[in-house]
């Protein structure tokens, strides 16, 4: 089931109705089986699937709670190392088949193909058809929510749940589950069980929201997609390309950051607070910082779980200790995080998606941060000689920052590297203008006016004079004549009809 | 104290870490600057900093980051 459908619409209204007339108490048994109708509706018996793996963490979360409080009790050093070294081969069984089940169900195609590949220059095909296995619904999404349970409770950062239909409210929560935003526990059980109360102005910034992101969404991502559409995989040059380009960087904005608006609207409905996966990345003054404003619940999770554990590791140290031992302040700074970082965009490449591509888009990344980082200290002290306006300065960093986005999302659109390439290629040479590839010089002007009003919102939510998420506004009339403008623009010329597929989230492909 | 206030002056150079009431919220470190941190804390405290210690309330000051350092120490 799609969110974008009237059979969404009637599904939330129906569970919105029975969740508040029922007592506090109970009402996170709706969202628990309202989260299991919608599975079923969307990815029908892999639900089992789910189901089953969410027995096996919770099973895991009852024994890492059991093993914790053992550390407590035992006051022999030899005795917790022993707890420790269990509790330790515990977790890594666990977080190993979590990531072995995601392997089978979304890499298995991309593994025995690259084996292919490998055995052809032998003169051979070592597997000679591939199967094609169905993707549960969220795989992505609900694997690093699971990983994060499993960790939090090993880290004694939270205790275990003890409700196994707690944790599979946790892992299951439908609004989070199409597209994120990846979510922990601790955070996601303070909303279900304590703060659920009806307020109107969770209604009210719930619709706001879901307002706002169908703005995004299907006047401004579904019209760019046209164009993109029409020039991606075909044999476009100059101007007509880098207009695909920049606008598919506005597609994938408009489109994720509308649908994670979308889904916390949904959610602020139901009282559930989901953290904001977009702080206005198209600010960013570095790549850093952009990864830092963009798919942020993802960033966060991997700085968690990827980042902190690879630097903190045995084999970090010792290369930390030998950079410290034999090279300046500089070079050991640059090492230890070096090494970590690699493993990072290898990790965020990989869980884009099974191919090459995203390897090279992860690796695309590395390459600038580390250069980032690297020249940092030369850099500062060649802007500082050439006392340049720090406002100047901002927005060439700005400019700079998004010029290797475009170049990163374009690889990340491309149906492959050969493509990107081509299309590198391409832009160097004369183009055919942008009018007929679907979009006429009205759609232009939508999309140019369209993008000024987010820019405006993104400018007073920088310079903190308003906020989407504290609602548009407090007047009832403001808000009417808001609701107004955004639905008339939506009804107008939102992109729908005969042949449009709401369904087709890009995000929701992972 | 001293040894920990060296290390902080050698990741981030000129930076007054002392009057600081919040390292992270204020800007001074980010997660890179805290691996560098950590990374020589380990080596020059003999200690293990584990994962679970990467807390805002432990790299907060420099007084609970070096409260944080004793606590592994004697732990």
């Amino acid at each position: 089931m799609s969110i974008l459908t009237s059979s969404f619409v009637i599904f939330v209204s129906v569970l919105l109705i029975i969740y508040y007339v029922l007592p506090q108490k109970l009402r996170w048994i709706v969202l628990l089986l309202g989260s299991i109708v919608f599975y079923f509706l969307s990815s029908r018996w892999l639900l089992l699937y789910t189901l089953f793996a969410t027995v096996v963490i919770f099973v895991i979360g009852l024994m890492l709670n059991k093993y914790n409080e053992d550390i407590k009790n035992v006051n022999e050093i030899s005795e917790k190392e022993k707890i420790k070294k269990k509790k330790k081969r515990l977790v890594f069984i666990a977080v190993f088949s979590t990531v072995l089940c995601i392997v089978f169900t979304k890499y298995l195609s991309f593994l025995l193909e690259s084996v292919n590949g490998f055995t052809s220059f032998f003169q051979f095909t070592l597997f000679k058809s591939i199967p094609k296995v169905v993707v549960p619904l969220g795989i992505s999404y609900y694997t690093l929510e699971a990983i994060s349970y499993i960790v939090d409770i090993y880290r004694a950062k939270i205790e275990g749940e003890k409700n196994p239909f707690k944790v599979a409210l946790f892992l299951l929560y439908f609004p989070k589950i199409i597209e994120g935003p990846i979510s922990r526990f601790k955070e996601l059980s303070i909303c279900f069980y304590e703060e659920n109360k009806f307020a109107f102005r969770n209604i009210f910034i719930g619709l706001d929201l879901i307002i706002y992101g169908l703005f995004k969404k299907m006047v401004i991502a579904d019209r760019a997609g046209i164009f993109v559409n029409s020039i991606f995989s075909s044999d476009a040059h100059g101007i007509t390309v880098f207009m695909a380009m920049l606008l598919y960087v506005v597609q994938i904005y408009a489109e994720f950051s509308g649908c994670i608006d979308i889904v916390r609207g949904v959610s602020s409905l139901f009282a559930v607070k989901l953290l904001n996966n977009f702080k206005r990345p198209f600010f960013s003054k570095s790549i850093q910082e952009f990864w830092q404003r963009w798919h942020i619940s993802l960033g966060a999770w991997i700085k968690e779980y990827v980042f902190f554990p690879v630097s903190l590791s045995k084999m970090n140290a010792h290369v930390c200790q030998f950079c410290k031992k034999h090279f300046s302040n500089y070079w050991f700074k640059f090492v230890s995080i070096a090494f970590p970082l690699f493993f990072v965009w290898i990790f965020n490449g990989i869980w884009h998606g099974a191919s090459f591509k995203y390897i090279l888009y992860g690796m695309y990344y590395y390459v600038f941060m580390m250069l980032g980082v690297l020249f940092k200290p030369l850099s500062d002290k060649i802007l500082a000689k050439m006392h340049l306006n720090q406002a100047v300065l901002n927005v060439w960093r700005i400019f700079r920052t998004v010029i290797l986005v475009i170049v990163g999302m374009t690889l990340f659109r491309a149906s492959s590297i050969l493509e990107f390439g081509s299309m590198i290629g391409n832009l160097f040479s004369k183009g055919n203008g942008i009018l007929g590839h679907g979009l006429v010089s009205l759609d232009f002007l939508l999309l140019l006016l369209s993008n000024v009003f987010i820019l405006v919102v993104g400018i007073l939510e920088e310079k903190k004079k308003f906020s989407v998420d504290e609602g548009f506004t407090k007047n009832p009339v403001v808000r009417g004549l808001v609701y107004s403008v955004l639905i008339s623009m939506i009804v107008i010329f939102g992109i729908y009809g005969e042949g449009y597929d709401a369904s087709n989230f890009i995000y929701g492909a992972f | 104290m001293e040894k920990l206030l060296q290390i902080l002056e050698s990741v981030k150079p000129g930076v007054d870490f002392k009057a600081s009431k919040n390292m992270i919220e204020e800007g001074l470190i980010d997660s890179f600057d805290m691996i560098s941190i950590i990374a020589n804390i380990n080596m020059e405290f003999g200690i293990d900093f584990s994962v679970a210690e990467i807390t805002p309330e432990n790299f907060a000051t420099v007084e609970t980051l070096y409260k944080t350092i004793e606590r592994i120490k004697n732990s």
